[in-house]
């Protein structure tokens, strides 16, 4: 914690005692357990402001970012994991699958800061960092979105990346399955063109898993995303727990994990309800007909 | 109407060569039933598939496929695709493998009824639920929007057989229709078949490991091993004067039952 | 052996052979040059100087060696811990199973990138304690892995045949079943240490793990960040070599794979 080293050690004591830091570990998580349920997630150590406003604060911006990524991760993996299943071990598939191995392999934060070498420094296309260019605040609505939208491109692009690289792969290994089975033969056999057989049949099969996946994967997304909004200083929750990492704000952290934990059961939640809509043998089983 | 000479499927496994179909012939007339027994890895579902045209294109097809004197081998794929379901018909083994599991029966009836006649979805429907009646599948019209899940196997080895129907192929190719079904499902789904064979006036290939149920149906017998054609003649003649070792064995196979 | 394992094997090993001989080396990685300034890659700086005049090259290879051996040992402890909770939870079944496969649930919905960093603020951040949390908390896709290989190794014959002539429950699970769970273990470990090496880099770049001026590729970028425009050598290297040595752990990993699982191969082989 940053202290005043002028501060007397008597004050410290009180200061200690006020905020409940003599109680041992599990008592101060057990207090800090009442107060959440009470819905009072505390005050900030380093501003003293509460810490649900600062959460509130930030939370447009995170979910502005995660939700964008996460419908572009799904709009760029589905057709290129389609793509590779269908033409598996041509060219097409091999190159596509070792450019998905490189977007696991590269750091993240490495690739955010290489964007900003890159695309700001060098070629001065996006903004290093932030969310709105201060000289903006009284610009038009539009102008608004537009610059807000530059600001997002980066890291976006960043967490898209990251993504894409890790979903494409369950994509492309359930495609395969399913272009293996007796239903995609029995379309052929019946003479359906390829085009439908990918689109309509073979497509709506390999929605299912990669609803699941994602689920899955949300959690490393959502911590990775930190990250990113730490580099690129966007405004989000990401950066403030990050920060509070750093200071040693405790309540904000604890409110940040809290908040991200409940995002992460709300997607998988969103993930297993979706799920069990989209797949027929889930939302009507069978009856068991005699033949 | 069909005619096969010399059939030889090779595939590639792992740097390895399997000679799947070792240099088949025989020949399908109009309105004929042939049946070609065999155990698994006999090579006789792969010979049907090579005449659908739909094995991988890893496979190496060697002699000729025949229909109406056309050669299939070298024929375009588009080509090929309106010969699919519209002349030659092919049922699978497994009946709800087959039928895609997150679209109704009535969706994957009419997409295919559209497919091969020009039809209204309406009157494709009507006609789906016609077939669905004539299979007797019971209460059609609204059974027709169920998942392939709902039905039992016969149900849909049925429902398979209606959607084939629909295009009025002049063969019919069986692959094992009934080796997933139980024997009384077994029973009606074969004299269903037969049914349909004489009013739509079919050419059939009927593919089993069961000798006893080919030899009841079927004009011709072909019987498969390790890719040969080992033997081929009429059921009389398979049964009475069988030629070849391994007919011989099979025939023995069959359990008897006395008292 | 395709062109990516030739690259991964010559690439990991020629990086590890390097990080372990290079201390026999008298130079000092952490020399400092007082009037240097960062100079590009040349002949006899092969990756360049930094801001304080230390070779890179040299200090890339310290890094190296930080990287591997966090791999290394963060892997290791959470394949004992994932492990041997999934052999016990496959084997045990029942009402332990289940709590611990809902523990398993809670846990991986946890951000655990957030919660590392949190513990390393908390503790005095060392190469040590980078390890021993990345391990800690890495250890249940592992127990997910051996648990499904040990509830379906469980029913088959030859287990049975064990417990007929009477052998102690122990040995079964230990002696018997153990060694059939390994491949998939084998594979998550490789694809594992790559996950280490870039949490230890991340870590190292916030200034939560290795602390400098020892080298760490982590804290190597976190210097090269005043420098970003007029050095970016220094902060392109210890990326570069970051992602090759993750992308070699994940070919090998994803080779070892297909090598040991019959069914990976995807074939079609056509029924008869």
């Amino acid at each position: 914690m940053y202290m005043d080293p002028t501060v007397s050690q008597n004050d410290l004591e009180q200061v200690r005692k006020n905020l409940g830091l003599d109680q041992p570990l599990l008592i101060q998580y057990v207090l800090w357990l009442k107060q959440l349920l009470q819905g009072n997630l505390g005050y900030s150590y380093v501003t003293g402001k509460p810490v649900i406003q600062a959460i509130l604060e930030r939370l447009p911006a995170t979910l502005l970012l995660s939700i964008t990524s996460l419908i572009m991760i799904l709009l760029i993996t589905f057709p290129l994991g389609l793509l590779c299943g269908y033409k598996k071990d041509t060219w097409v598939d091999d190159s596509i699958t070792i450019i998905s191995f490189l977007g696991l392999s590269i750091p993240t934060f490495w690739l955010g800061l290489m964007f900003i070498l890159f695309f700001s420094l060098q070629l001065d296309w996006f903004p290093t960092s932030g969310f709105l260019d201060p000289m903006l605040l009284d610009a038009s609505w539009v102008q608004k979105a537009l610059n807000i939208l530059t600001h997002m491109m980066l890291p976006l692009l960043t967490i898209i990346i990251g993504g894409v690289a890790g979903l494409i792969r369950y994509n492309r290994f359930s495609m395969i399955k399913i272009l293996a089975q007796d239903y995609i033969a029995s379309a052929r056999a019946r003479g359906l063109t390829e085009r439908r057989i990918l689109f309509k049949h073979a497509l709506k099969n390999a929605l299912l898993p990669i609803i699941t996946i994602l689920g899955l994967d949300l959690p490393s997304l959502i911590s990775g995303s930190f990250i990113i909004e730490y580099i690129f200083s966007w405004p989000g929750m990401g950066q403030l727990g990050v920060q509070a990492v750093f200071q040693r704000d405790y309540p904000i952290l604890m409110a940040t994990i809290f908040f991200s934990s409940i995002l992460i059961i709300l997607g998988n939640l969103l993930a297993d309800v979706s799920y069990a809509y989209a797949d027929p043998r889930i939302s009507r089983p069978s009856n068991g007909d005699a033949a | 109407m069909l005619v096969i000479r010399n059939l030889d499927v090779k595939f590639n496994v792992n740097g390895t060569s399997v000679h799947a179909v070792n240099g088949i012939s025989y020949d399908i007339s109009p309105g004929q039933s042939m049946g070609i027994v065999g155990e698994s890895g006999s090579g006789k579902s792969v010979s049907a598939m090579a005449i659908m045209g739909l094995l991988p294109s890893s496979a190496q097809i060697n002699g000729d496929i025949r229909f109406h004197g056309q050669s299939l081998r070298s024929l375009p794929e588009d080509h090929y695709r309106k010969i699919r379901g519209k002349k030659i018909g092919y049922i699978f083994q497994n009946p709800l493998a087959a039928l895609n599991p997150v679209f109704t029966i009535a969706n994957q009836m009419i997409e295919t009824i559209q497919l091969h006649h020009d039809l209204s979805k309406d009157t494709a429907r009507e006609l789906a639920i016609d077939l669905l009646n004539k299979v007797k599948i019971v209460d059609a019209g609204r059974r027709i929007d169920d998942y392939p899940h709902q039905f039992s196997l016969g149900m849909c080895q049925r429902i398979m057989i209606a959607m084939t129907l629909s295009m009025k192929p002049e063969l019919l190719i069986a692959d094992e229709p009934t080796a997933s079904l139980d024997v009384t499902t077994q029973k009606e789904i074969l004299e269903l078949m037969d049914e349909l064979k004489e009013e739509y006036n079919m050419a059939m290939m009927f593919i089993s490991h069961d000798l006893a149920v080919v030899s009841e149906r079927c004009d011709t017998v072909g019987v498969m091993h390790l890719g040969h054609m080992v033997e081929m003649g009429t059921p009389k003649d398979i049964f009475t004067s069988p030629k070849n070792e391994y007919t011989k064995t099979l025939i023995d196979a069959i359990p008897k039952i006395s008292f | 052996m395709t062109p990516k394992l030739w690259f991964s094997i010559s690439f990991l090993g020629g990086l590890a052979i390097m990080a372990i001989l290079i201390p026999l080396l008298p130079w000092d990685p952490n020399a400092i040059n007082p009037q240097a300034m960062p100079q590009p890659p040349s002949w006899r700086h092969w990756f360049g100087t930094d801001d304080l005049g230390r070779d890179i090259f040299l200090r890339s290879l310290y890094g190296a060696r930080i990287s591997l051996m966090v791999g290394f040992v963060s892997v290791g402890i959470s394949l004992l811990i994932g492990v041997t909770i999934g052999l016990l939870s496959g084997f045990i079944g029942g009402l332990v199973d289940a709590i611990i496969m809902r523990l398993l649930d809670v846990l991986m919905a946890l951000p655990t990138l957030f919660l590392i960093l949190m513990v390393q603020v908390t503790l005095e951040p060392s190469i040590f304690n980078v390890m021993v949390v990345i391990g800690v908390t890495s250890w249940m896709g592992m127990a997910r892995l051996v648990r499904a290989e040990v509830l379906s190794i469980k029913e088959r014959a030859f287990v049975t045949a064990c417990r007929s002539r009477g052998l102690p429950e122990k040995t079964v699970l230990f002696k018997h079943i153990l060694p059939h769970t390994l491949n998939p273990v084998i594979v998550a470990a490789m694809l594992g240490m790559g996950g280490a090496i870039l949490v230890e880099s991340v870590l190292s770049f916030l200034g939560l793990g290795v602390q400098p001026p020892h080298a760490s590729w982590g804290n190597m970028l976190e210097n090269s960040l005043g420098f970003l425009r007029d050095a970016p050598w220094m902060a392109l290297i210890p990326g570069i070599l970051i992602t090759l040595t993750v992308l070699s752990l994940n070919f090998l990993g994803d080779g070892l794979w297909l090598l040991l699982d019959p069914k990976a191969k995807e074939n079609h082989v056509s029924h008869s």
